[in-house]
C-alpha cells in the first residue's frame, strides 16, 4: 500500500528533478550535478516553431526513456497527440496530451510538467503492458459499468507498475493530481432532475473521485466509500505476481454489483455527464479529425509535430548542447540557440531521377569542357635530373669528367603524379532559392544543374573525389548528403528542394569538417559554395567570414558561385557570379588552377 | 601426500553441484566440469563482472586442484609463455616460467583475458591446446608434455566495448568450448551481496535490481557499457563504511557513465533507473 509519508514528499517536490538536474543523489545541495538539462517556458512560448520543437523533443526523449526502462526499448513510441498521432496500443503508440506544456497550470514549473507527462505516459504504457485484451474488446453492458471497469483497470495497472518500480509510484500520483484535482468542479457530480438518474451518476462520479483523487476524497454516500474500500483491499496488495493473476473483469463486476445492486434497468438508455464520458475516453486525447476547435490545446499543430518527429527520428548530431541549454534558460542570453546540425541521407523519390536527368541534359555540352579545364591535374610529368653520380650518361656534362663524377642524368616519367583534389560542393537549399536566376530558371534549378555539371565532369577523373551537400535551416541545420564517395547514386542530386532559411556559416563549417575528415590525407581540399548570397543575418554571416579564414589557414580553398541577383560581399575570398555555363566553367577552371598552383 | 595422491583421494572427475558463495547456472556448472574432466579446454565469456575469473579459482578450490593463473594480457612476445632470459653470475640463463611448471602437473591453468594479446602471441601454445598437448621449448631444448590432468580454462571479454581486446584466430577459438556466464538472477544476486559482502537485505535487493536493469539497458543498446557485479560490490563496501545510500550509488553506478549530453546523457538514464527502485 502507498505509505502516507511518501505522498507527503511527492506533494512538495518534483520527482523528475531527480534526473533532470543530475543532482538526484547529491547530498550536498550545492553540488554541481549536470547543468539544468531542460528548457524554460520561454522557448515553448516563443513564436519560433523550431525552438518549441526542440524543447518538446527533449521532453519527449526524457519521458520515453522512463517508459523504455519499465517496458523495454522501442516497445512503445511516445509522441504528443495530434491529428496524426493517437494512442494506439496495437501499434504500440502512446500519444500524450500536450496540454500540460502548452497551458501549464498555475505554479507548475518545467519539472512538474515533466512529472505529469511521465505519469501520463507510464499510465498508458501500463495499460498496454498489463491490461488483458478483453479490456479493449469487450463492450460493457451500460455506461456505468464502463466507468467502473475503467476505474478498476486504471487502479490495477498503476498499482502493478508501482510494485515493480516503487520509485515511479509518485509519477502516477502527480498525474492524478493534475488530472482530477486541479479543477474539482469538472469532476464533481452535477445534480439531475430525474432522481434515479441523479443517484446513479452521483455514485459513479463519487466512486471515480474516491479512487482517483489525491486529496483523500470521501463520498457522502456511505456505500461508495464501502465499495472503494473493498476495491482497495483487493488491489492494493504487495505481491505483484499474485496481482497479475487477478481477473479485473470479475472484480469490476463485483464492484458494480456492490455499488448499484439492482438499481440499473438494462432496458433504459442512460446517459453519462460529460466528465464521465471524458473519463471513459481518456487516452484518446485527440480531437476527432476534421475538428476545427481552435482552442483545442491537447493537440499540437501538424507542422510542430513533423518537426519533432524529424528531430527524434533522424540521427541527431547536437552541435553544442551546453550553449543550447544556456540559451533556453537565461532569458537575457542574447543570441538565439545555436541550431543542431543533422546530416541526412535523403531517400530518392520518384521525381528525383527525372529532375536529375533534366539537369544532365542541360549541362551536357559543358561537362567535357569543365573536365578539360581540370585536365592539368592529370598531365603526365617528365622529370629530368642532372649531375648524378650514376644513371644514363649525360653528354653535355662530359666536360666535367676530369674533376667530377657527376656526369649522369636520369629521366623519369611520372604517371602517378597527378594533382589529387577533394572537392566539396555546398548547395544552398533554402527557401530564397525559389526566386528566378534568369532565363526562366529558378535558383535551385540552376544550383542543381551546376551540381550535376560538377559531378558529371569530375566523376570519371580518378584523382578527384567529390562530395555534394545541400543545406538549409528548418528546425535544425539540415545537411543533406547528395553525393559522396560512399553515396554514388547521382539521382539523389535531384532531391534538392528549397525550404527553410540559410545557415551558411554553420553549413560551411560542417561541410568542411566532413571534407577534411573523410577526404584523403595530404590532398588539396576545395570547397565550392553555390548560394544566392543571402545568408541568415547575425552570427551566420559573421561565421562565413570566420570559417573561410579558418579554412584558408588549413589549406582548404573556398570558392563561391553566386547564383543570386545580389552580389553581396560577405566573406568569400573568391566569388564567381553566375552569367552562363560557358563563362562560369572557364572562370572556375582558371581560378582553381591559379589557387592550386599557388601552393 | 603428493598432488597425485591428493587428487585420487578427492575423487578426481566427480562433479560438484554448486560452489560455495558463488552462483553459476547449474547446467552450465555441470557442463564446464564435464568438459574439463574430459580434457577439453573451456572458454568462459560473458559481460564484465559475471565472475569468469572468480569461477576458475573456485573450481580449483572445489576440486582441491592446484591453481595457476596466467595474466595473458601481460605476455608481450610469443616466447614469454615459456620463460625469460636473465643475467646471473656472469652468464645469461633461461628461467622457465611458472606456466611451464604448471602444465606438467595436475591442476587448473587459468588463461585470463585470453584475447587481450595480438593473435600471434597464441601461436606458440597451439600445440599445447590441441590434442598433441606438448611443446618443444627451443631455449632449453626440452620436449614438454602437458599432464593428462592439467585443465585449461580461458576467460575472455568479447564485444565492441572492450577496446583492449583483439579478434582471435578461429584456430584458437576452435580449441575451446565456449560457455557464456551471466549475472545471477535478482534474488540470488541479492542473497550473495548479503551473505558474502555484508549488505543489508534491502540494500542488496536494491543494488541487484539496479544492476540487472542497467545490464538489460546495455543489451538493448540504451547504455554503452555493461554493469556486472562490481559496482554493486563497491556500493556495498561504501555502505558498510558508513556512507549514505545516495552517495554510495552516485560514486559507483552513476559515475561509471558519462554526463555528456545533459538530459540525453547516459547518467540521466542511470538516475532514472535508480529512481525506479528507490522507495
Amino acid at each position: 500500500m502507498v505509505v502516507p509519508n511518501q505522498v507527503e514528499t511527492w506533494k512538495n517536490k518534483s520527482l523528475s528533478d531527480f534526473w533532470l538536474t543530475g543532482r538526484g543523489l547529491e547530498q550536498n545541495k550545492n553540488g554541481m550535478g549536470q547543468p539544468y538539462a531542460l528548457f524554460s517556458h520561454k522557448l515553448l512560448a516563443s513564436e519560433d516553431t523550431d525552438a518549441q520543437a526542440m524543447a518538446m523533443t527533449a521532453i519527449l526523449g526524457a519521458v520515453s526513456r522512463v517508459i523504455d526502462i519499465v517496458h523495454g526499448r522501442n516497445k512503445f513510441t511516445v509522441n504528443f497527440s495530434s491529428k496524426e498521432a493517437r494512442t494506439h496500443f496495437a501499434t504500440k503508440q502512446i500519444a500524450l496530451s500536450a496540454e500540460p506544456l502548452l497551458e501549464p497550470p498555475q505554479g507548475y514549473l518545467m519539472p512538474d510538467i515533466v512529472d505529469v507527462l511521465t505519469g501520463m505516459a507510464l499510465h498508458e504504457a501500463a495499460h498496454a503492458q498489463f491490461s488483458k485484451p478483453e479490456y479493449y474488446t469487450e463492450m460493457p453492458g451500460n455506461p456505468f459499468m464502463a466507468v467502473i471497469r475503467n476505474v478498476v483497470e486504471d487502479v490495477y495497472v498503476e498499482h502493478l507498475t508501482s510494485l515493480y518500480y516503487p520509485g515511479y509510484a509518485g509519477y502516477f500520483w502527480k498525474y492524478r493530481r493534475y488530472e482530477f484535482d486541479l479543477h474539482p468542479e469538472k469532476w464533481a457530480h452535477k445534480p439531475k432532475k430525474d432522481l434515479m438518474d441523479n443517484e446513479l451518476n452521483l455514485r459513479a462520479s463519487d466512486f471515480l473521485l474516491v479512487m482517483r483523487s489525491t486529496r483523500d476524497y470521501v463520498s457522502n454516500v456511505a456505500r461508495v466509500n464501502k465499495v472503494a474500500e473493498l476495491l482497495k483491499k483487493t488491489i492494493y496488495i504487495d505481491n505483484p505476481v499474485r496481482l497479475e493473476k487477478l481477473n479485473t473483469r470479475n472484480v469490476s463486476k463485483k464492484i458494480y454489483d456492490e455499488l448499484y445492486g439492482n438499481m440499473i434497468q438494462q432496458d433504459i438508455a442512460y446517459s453519462l455527464p460529460s466528465s464521465l464520458l471524458d473519463y471513459n475516453n481518456r487516452g484518446n486525447h485527440q480531437a476527432e479529425p476534421g475538428s476545427t476547435n481552435k482552442d483545442n490545446k491537447t493537440n499540437i499543430p501538424s507542422d510542430l509535430q513533423n518537426l519533432i518527429q524529424n528531430m527524434r527520428q533522424e540521427q541527431l548530431q547536437v552541435a553544442n548542447m551546453g550553449e543550447l541549454m544556456e540559451a533556453g534558460l537565461d532569458p537575457d542570453y542574447p543570441p538565439p540557440p545555436p541550431p543542431m546540425v543533422v546530416f541526412r541521407r535523403p531517400l530518392i523519390d520518384e521525381g528525383a531521377a527525372e529532375r536529375y536527368e533534366q539537369s544532365r541534359s542541360v549541362v551536357k555540352p559543358f561537362v567535357i569542357r569543365l573536365r578539360n579545364r581540370l585536365s592539368w591535374a592529370n598531365t603526365r610529368q617528365v622529370i629530368n635530373q642532372y649531375q648524378l653520380p650514376s644513371g644514363e650518361l649525360d653528354e653535355d656534362s662530359l666536360y666535367q669528367a676530369s674533376y667530377s663524377n657527376k656526369i649522369f642524368r636520369r629521366t623519369e616519367i611520372i604517371n602517378t603524379r597527378t594533382r589529387n583534389l577533394d572537392i566539396g560542393l555546398l548547395v544552398d537549399t533554402s527557401a530564397s532559392m525559389v526566386y528566378p536566376a534568369g532565363e526562366g530558371l529558378s535558383r535551385i534549378e540552376l544550383a542543381r544543374n551546376l551540381a550535376t555539371l560538377f559531378v558529371e565532369a569530375l566523376e570519371p577523373v580518378d584523382s578527384v573525389r567529390t562530395w555534394v551537400f545541400g543545406f538549409n535551416l528548418k528546425g535544425a541545420v539540415n545537411m543533406t548528403e547528395l553525393y559522396s564517395p560512399q553515396l554514388m547514386n547521382k539521382a539523389r542530386l535531384g532531391m534538392t528542394g528549397a525550404e527553410g532559411t540559410t545557415p551558411e556559416g554553420t553549413a560551411l563549417k560542417y561541410a568542411a569538417l566532413r571534407l577534411l575528415s573523410e577526404g584523403r590525407a595530404l590532398v588539396q581540399k576545395v570547397l565550392v559554395v553555390i548560394a544566392d548570397g543571402n545568408p541568415n543575418p547575425g552570427p551566420e554571416t559573421k561565421l562565413v567570414k570566420e570559417q573561410v579564414r579558418r579554412l584558408k589557414s588549413q589549406g582548404c580553398k573556398t570558392i563561391n558561385i553566386l547564383v543570386g541577383d545580389r552580389p553581396l560581399e560577405y566573406g568569400y575570398q573568391y566569388t564567381i557570379p553566375w552569367t552562363d555555363y560557358y563563362t562560369v566553367t572557364t572562370e572556375f577552371g582558371r581560378l582553381l588552377k591559379k589557387l592550386v598552383e599557388e601552393e | 601426500m603428493t598432488i597425485e595422491q591428493n587428487i585420487q583421494a578427492d575423487r578426481w572427475g566427480v562433479n560438484v553441484e554448486s560452489l560455495p558463495k558463488f552462483w553459476v547456472d547449474a547446467e552450465k556448472l555441470s557442463i564446464i566440469q564435464d568438459l574439463m574432466f574430459s580434457g577439453i579446454n573451456v572458454m568462459l565469456t560473458g559481460d564484465p563482472g559475471t565472475g569468469k575469473t572468480d569461477l576458475t579459482k573456485r573450481l580449483a578450490q572445489a576440486h582441491n586442484l592446484p591453481f595457476h593463473r596466467v595474466n595473458v594480457g601481460a605476455i608481450r612476445t610469443p616466447r614469454d609463455w615459456f620463460g625469460h632470459w636473465e643475467f646471473i653470475g656472469g652468464q645469461t640463463v633461461f628461467i622457465p616460467s611458472e606456466f611451464v611448471e604448471a602444465i606438467q602437473r595436475p591442476g587448473i591453468v587459468a588463461l585470463d583475458e585470453f584475447n587481450r594479446v595480438t593473435p600471434d602471441i597464441h601461436n606458440s601454445i597451439y600445440t599445447i591446446l590441441d590434442h598433441n598437448r606438448e611443446v618443444y621449448i627451443e631455449e632449453t631444448k626440452q620436449h614438454i608434455s602437458v599432464h593428462p590432468k592439467c585443465i585449461f580454462i580461458a576467460t575472455e571479454n568479447r564485444g565492441r566495448s572492450h577496446t583492449g581486446t583483439f579478434m582471435e584466430d578461429t584456430a584458437v577459438g576452435d580449441r575451446f568450448e565456449t560457455i557464456q556466464l551471466e549475472l545471477p538472477p535478482v534474488e540470488t544476486m541479492a542473497h550473495l551481496l548479503e551473505a558474502v559482502y555484508g549488505a543489508t537485505a534491502d540494500q542488496a535487493l536494491l543494488l541487484s535490481r539496479i544492476t540487472h536493469k542497467l545490464n538489460i539497458l546495455y543489451h538493448e543498446e540504451s547504455l554503452s557499457r555493461p554493469s556486472g557485479f562490481r559496482p554493486a560490490i563497491s556500493a556495498t563496501a561504501l555502505l558498510k563504511r558508513g556512507q549514505s545510500l545516495h552517495t554510495a550509488l552516485k560514486y559507483t553506478f552513476v559515475n561509471r557513465f558519462s554526463p555528456e549530453g545533459g538530459v540525453d546523457s547516459e547518467q540521466t538514464t542511470v538516475l532514472q533507473v535508480i529512481q525506479a527502485y528507490l522507495k
